[in-house]
């Protein structure tokens, strides 16, 4: 009955009959047949129903699409996929940062430096037989690395 | 010495100490090897008992670091302590040198 109403009261706004100009109180008339209270009190509850109806149809088309977003299963993996994908991709993209950190390259102040060093001769190989800390080694064996061989005494 | 075994050790730098004794007493590896234990340490240490390795180095001093490089080439000779500074920074310069095997 209040919907048939108001919506009368409504089709009448669209129309543009201007001949009475507050909705409120056109709304208020047409219900005045069975109000039970008095007619002030009663227009504003009929203003008050229908600020709510236009904040709910504010609030619905935000929700609406938000309900449909969460839809179907296949969509939800194929997002869960595409953010597995981007985290793998990031990750790698860490790993090889990290790799570049750790071989860089000699700086400018390094290469002066390795400039100043001038090679001195291939270094002799280590003729021992006895080694503490280690299975025997040999340079030869150890191209590649750099080799600080200190002579030393214990005494 | 050992904190630059420790720093380095996984990017790719070796430390060898020859042990070449001064005195008859320093021949005794037993000797030695507590000496490692008591200095904590754990890098390779080749015994040259009989200053083969010495005499093909030429070597003349304790203490001697011979630097060499990713080709087998000796790139700076310290000899004697201290300028620890200066031959971190020949390690970390040799470490950083391109190198491609041949």
């Amino acid at each position: 009955m209040i919907v048939k109403t108001l919506t009368k009261a409504l089709t009448d706004n669209a129309v543009g009959r201007r001949d009475r100009p507050d909705l409120g109180h056109r709304c208020a008339v047409r219900l005045s047949c069975w109000r039970p209270w008095g007619g002030k009190r009663y227009r504003l509850a009929v203003l008050a129903l229908f600020c709510m109806l236009l904040l709910a149809g504010c609030v619905m088309p935000q929700t609406m699409p938000a309900q449909s977003d969460q839809g179907t299963q296949s969509d939800q993996d194929a997002k869960v996929e595409a953010i597995q994908t981007r985290v793998a991709e990031e990750r790698a993209q860490q790993a090889s940062d990290r790799e570049e950190a750790m071989a860089p390259g000699p700086t400018a102040e390094q290469l002066e430096l390795l400039a100043k060093l001038r090679p001195q001769g291939e270094a002799p190989e280590l003729l021992n037989e006895v080694w503490l800390n280690s299975e025997p080694l040999k340079l030869a064996d150890l191209r590649g690395n750099v080799v600080l061989v200190e002579f030393w005494t214990y005494g | 010495m050992r904190e630059w075994h420790e720093k380095y050790a996984d990017d790719g730098f070796v430390i060898i100490g020859v042990h070449t004794p001064e005195f008859r007493h320093e021949r005794d590896v037993k000797n030695v090897e507590n000496s490692l234990l008591r200095l904590n340490i754990d890098f390779a240490v080749a015994i040259d008992n009989d200053w083969k390795t010495w005499r093909s180095y030429n070597n003349r001093y304790w203490p001697a670091m011979y630097f060499i490089d990713k080709a087998g080439q000796i790139r700076y000779l310290k000899i004697g302590e201290g300028q620890y500074a200066y031959s971190e920074s020949v390690i970390q310069a040799l470490l950083a040198e391109p190198y491609t095997a041949n």
